[in-house]
């Protein structure tokens, strides 16, 4: 059952297409990242589902009604749309408190007196922002006006939330806290939750389905592991995981039926191990690519994708240490556990996990399949 | 077709932004655009006026008689040329006088170290706050000459010189005290230009080795020249406009300026040429305002007058800050002090040139009617007349205060919600063209357009009414401004975070726009006030007896030569003002939301 469902949007500022012919199906009670570079439409995306902006064309619609459509002369206010927002600056009205700020919606919707503050009551006890009630947002931190936009969110249990990038304005440290805690609130209310980032980490921690978005358009949609381990084209390869993914750009060269080679004037890797390498015809032009933490640094096995390299430099984080290593005019990236140390300009050997190496077309830049 | 009439329906229901923009629209048509295309309708037909020139005129018909008598006749010399040329002499003269005087105030206020800063800030901007032609009625006091206006002023009755008539009446005096009523203005634009430079931009001028003057000329002059060019262009419009002073002081030699000759044209029933020479003075205004806007770029054309304070290091005056304080206090003393105190001792005083003891009385203040004073005007306190003008100003500012600031503030709403549109540019610059108008020309195109029911609107002349809408549609300029400024510091996603939790329009407007902009709302309420009782020249054809206010009574009793009167009625209006200037204070001073800081 799709809770919201979007045909063929498209919304244009002027010249600008900011948001070009997106077809989107979401899931009910399912958490799905909008994913992408700044001002590739995430945001404009996010609320022409809330009503605050109108698309050109196209259709908007939720599980039981149709939201917006031309064609079908329909549209509903965001007044009545049912669902709540989060926005990036939070927009706490600063001339009311705590609780105020929370039951002002609520007293529209005709609940009682009771009901309202109990309501609040629950909310802020949900977020953790009890005995609070009477603050301004001005005598509150980043973090604590964070969470009360939240419990303003849930407080009208909508079913459907939107978040424009919430945890944005906050310090790397909090920022983690609040990603289990958004886990943890989206398990336990099962509320549909869209949520827009352009923090790749973020969106792979949090969501059951990430829709990867560029220029407008939709380019990958799938689980967070799909999209990691298997990005449907390059800009996907490139925009998600840290270190960035190691690109090497060059051409099939087939020696014989079982022995593939993937060179260029620096290098060349024998790649017969994989499967799609070998569904390729001799010269095409392709682009390798390997996440860091499937290089291992060794020594030279017969019949296994490996390249020599010169170590450029180490650094060590902690967990991890990542090396970088160049050859000619190609360099890669390696991401080891632990602290690990090597003397810059010393000679290494850098070996591929077959099972991991994936190709993309030169030209098309979509990943290769066999 | 249906469905697409119910889609926009239900999407206009929704976008209120929408709905007020149609309502603008409509409302402005009626009362800006259609006033105005009436005033160029008037002077390409002939008026009833025309008959007694022209014997085969027909009322009505199509004619070019106005253009022609007014830029090729016999009469332009004396109609136009004249009237024009003194405006602009005028304009001149002020706007150098206004400039010089700014300028200096700006720098010693700014720049330097002197003491009392805000207390000598505060005083040396009051002339701004008072009425400009206040400033001619107390040039009247000192230097009237027994030859032209009566009685002779303080200056020749107490010391004995001899005023000449220049001296006395026409452009020199109409000069002097419209420079010393638009000084304080530029003062303020200037200032604030200059308190938005960098004293570290000087000081790196100096460590690189320039001499004082230098940097004052290659540094900080071009730094502020966009803001002296706008001053200047809005001081020389504003002074060439303004009626109140050429009428007090130029009229009585028959000088005329623009807008005296219109109000003279006007009042003799001439409407036809009155139009076209106020279509001139439109001309040059907006001519004016769009070199001020190429000048300082479009996005900044309304000055500011207040910037973000740097880190300025105040000269250090040294040796010459008695000289400094000595030439402050003189100016103060002689530009606000003693004219206040003489026009406040004048009011005691039953022989209008003689200042001894015997002859001071508070007749004028508290007397009952004595047919041998003053035609038998009772005293301001137990004046009828003045008691019901003064309720009427303070009505009319009340009014037009709190009606303005909320049609600014939603105009202001309007304008930001449809951003980037067409719409909003034209509801933005329709508001904006009263600025334009000459408020007596404005005032007869009224008094014309209403004296039958107009549309839904019935018959206004001669009411409370007529008044009260030409004034408020008159403030729509600034009131507009500041509306769309308020709601520009309001964030967008404070409303819109209100539609999502499902608040209606209305209350989303009490409960969130209203309170955030409140300061601004108020401020903006306490300056509206006091620009509408001190409206002079758009009002004074529209008063009746029941209606009279005390600006047109000043005049009134001042073309009856009734001295004490108007002096005293000017005081009450005076401290009318003084107290909504405090009222401002106390608003301005009382601490406002901190925003949330993000980031
Ligand atoms: N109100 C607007 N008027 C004009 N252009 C707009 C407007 N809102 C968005 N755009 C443009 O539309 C495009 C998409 O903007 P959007 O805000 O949706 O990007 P985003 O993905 O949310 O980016 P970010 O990560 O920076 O928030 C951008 O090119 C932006 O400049
Ligand atoms: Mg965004």
């Amino acid at each position: 059952m799709n809770a919201i469902t979007l045909q063929n949007v498209t919304k244009n500022f002027g010249e600008v297409t900011a948001v070009d012919r997106l077809d989107l199906e979401i899931r009910e009670g399912e958490f799905l990242t909008l994913l992408g570079p700044s001002g590739c439409g995430k945001t404009t995306t996010l609320r022409m589902i809330a009503g605050l902006e109108d698309p050109n064309d196209g259709e908007i619609s939720t599980k039981d009604r149709i939201l917006y459509s031309k064609a079908k002369g329909v549209y509903i206010p965001p007044e009545q749309r049912e669902m709540g927002f989060m926005f990036q600056s939070y927009a706490l009205w600063p001339h009311m408190n705590v609780s105020k700020n929370i039951s002002l919606g609520l007293e529209t919707k005709k609940l009682s007196r009771e009901e309202v503050n109990s309501r609040v009551h629950n909310v802020l006890d949900q977020v953790q922002m009890k005995g609070y009630e009477t603050r301004y947002p001005s005598e509150l931190s980043g973090g604590q006006q964070q969470r009360v936009a939240l419990a303003r969110m849930i407080a009208s249990e909508t079913g459907i939330f939107l978040m424009d990038e919430p945890l944005s304005n906050l310090d790397a440290l909090l920022r983690v806290d609040m990603r289990s805690e958004l886990k943890h609130l989206h398990q336990t209310l099962g509320a549909t939750t869209v949520y827009v980032t352009h923090d790749q980490m973020e969106a792979l921690t949090l969501s059951d389905r990430i829709v990867v978005m560029n220029k407008g358009r939709i380019m990958q949609f799938d689980t967070p592991a799909e999209i990691y381990h298997r990005p449907k084209n390059l800009f996907v390869a490139k925009f998600v995981g840290s270190p960035p993914i190691n690109l090497i750009s060059g051409y099939i060269k087939k020696r014989d039926a079982s022995k593939v080679f993937l060179e260029n004037k620096d290098i060349s890797i024998d790649v017969s191990s994989s499967a799609t390498a070998l569904s390729l015809a001799d010269g095409t032009e392709v682009i390798l690519a390997i996440r860091p933490e499937n290089i291992r640094i060794g020594s030279p096995v017969q019949g296994k994708p490996s390249v020599p390299g010169t170590v450029y430099a180490v650094l060590p984080s902690g967990s991890e240490t990542i090396i970088t290593a160049r050859r000619g005019e190609s360099e890669m990236r390696v991401k080891v556990s632990g602290f690990v140390e090597y003397v810059i300009d010393d000679e290494i050997h850098l070996e591929f996990d077959s099972n991991s190496i994936l190709f993309f077309d030169s030209t098309t830049e979509e990943l290769i399949t066999h | 077709m249906k469905p697409r009439y119910r889609f926009l329906m239900s999407r206009l229901r929704s976008k209120p932004e929408l709905i007020l923009s149609i309502l603008f629209i409509i409302v402005f048509s009626f009362l800006i655009i259609v006033p105005f295309l009436r005033m160029i309708y008037t002077t390409f037909t002939y008026q009833g006026y025309d008959l007694r020139l022209k014997r085969d005129a027909v009322e009505g018909a199509f004619t070019l008689f106005h253009y022609m008598r007014v830029f090729a006749s016999d009469l332009t010399e004396a109609f136009l040329i004249k009237p024009l040329l003194h405006s602009i002499a005028v304009g001149f003269g002020v706007t150098v006088l206004a400039m010089i005087l700014g300028s200096i105030f700006a720098w010693i206020f700014v720049r330097t170290d002197i003491p009392h800063k805000k207390f000598f800030q505060t005083v040396i901007t009051i002339p701004y706050m008072i009425p400009s032609w206040v400033i001619a009625l107390v040039w009247v006091l000192f230097f009237q000459n027994n030859r032209i206006g009566g009685t002779a002023g303080i200056v020749q009755s107490l010391l004995g010189i001899p005023i000449p008539d220049w001296l006395a009446y026409g452009y020199v005096p109409i000069v002097i005290t419209l420079g010393l009523h638009y000084y304080a203005y530029t003062f303020l634009m200037i200032s604030g230009a200059l308190r938005t430079i960098d004293s570290e931009l000087e000081e790196a001028g100096a460590v690189a080795g320039l001499q004082r003057t230098h940097v004052l000329m290659k540094i900080t002059f071009p730094l502020v020249l966009p803001a002296l060019g706008s001053s200047f262009v809005l001081t020389f419009t504003r002074s060439m406009g303004t009626f109140g002073t050429p009428a007090l002081l130029g009229l009585p030699v028959r000088f005329f300026t623009l807008p005296t000759q219109i109000y003279a044209m006007i009042n003799s029933r001439n409407v036809g040429d009155a139009f076209v020479l106020a279509l001139v003075l439109i001309v040059l205004a907006v001519t004016a305002i769009l070199i001020n806007n190429k000048m300082i770029g479009v996005r900044k054309s309304f000055v500011t007058m207040k910037g973000k304070g740097f880190r300025a290091n105040p000269m250090k005056l040294g040796t010459y800050k008695p000289l400094i304080m000595t030439f402050l206090s003189v100016f103060l003393i002689l530009v606000i002090v003693l004219p206040l105190i003489m026009l406040i001792l004048s009011t005691f005083i039953m022989i209008p040139d003689n200042y001894s003891a015997d002859n001071m009385t508070t007749h004028f203040w508290i007397g009952d009617s004595d047919p041998m004073i003053s035609s038998g005007q009772k005293g301001i306190m137990k004046n009828e007349g003045i008691i019901r003008a003064m309720f009427n100003s303070i009505r009319l500012g009340v009014i037009s205060a709190v009606l303005n600031a909320f049609i600014g503030l939603l105009i202001g709403y309007t304008v930001v919600k449809n951003r980037g549109t067409k719409i909003a540019r034209t509801i933005e610059a329709v508001a904006f063209a009263p600025y334009v108008f000459p408020g007596i020309a404005f005032a007869a195109i009224y008094l014309g357009m209403f004296s039958q029911p107009f549309g839904p609107i019935p018959a206004l002349y001669g009411t409370f009414s007529l008044i009260v809408l030409i004034v408020i549609v008159k403030n729509l300029p600034f009131s507009s401004r500041s509306g769309i400024s308020a709601i520009m510091q309001i964030d967008a996603s404070l409303e819109e975070s209100a539609v999502t939790q499902g608040i209606p329009w209305l209350k989303r407007f009490r409960l969130i726009i209203l309170p955030l902009s409140k300061s601004g709302f108020f401020s903006g309420m306490l300056l509206t006030f006091i620009t509408s009782v001190r409206e002079l020249s758009l009002v004074i054809l529209l008063v009746t007896p029941k209606t009279e206010l005390l600006t047109t009574m000043i005049f009134a009793y001042k073309t009856q030569e009734q001295t004490q009167h108007v002096n005293g009625v000017t005081l009450v209006l005076l401290f009318i003002i003084i107290v909504a200037n405090v009222l401002i204070r106390l608003v301005s001073l009382k601490s406002k939301y901190k925003t949330i800081d993000i980031g």
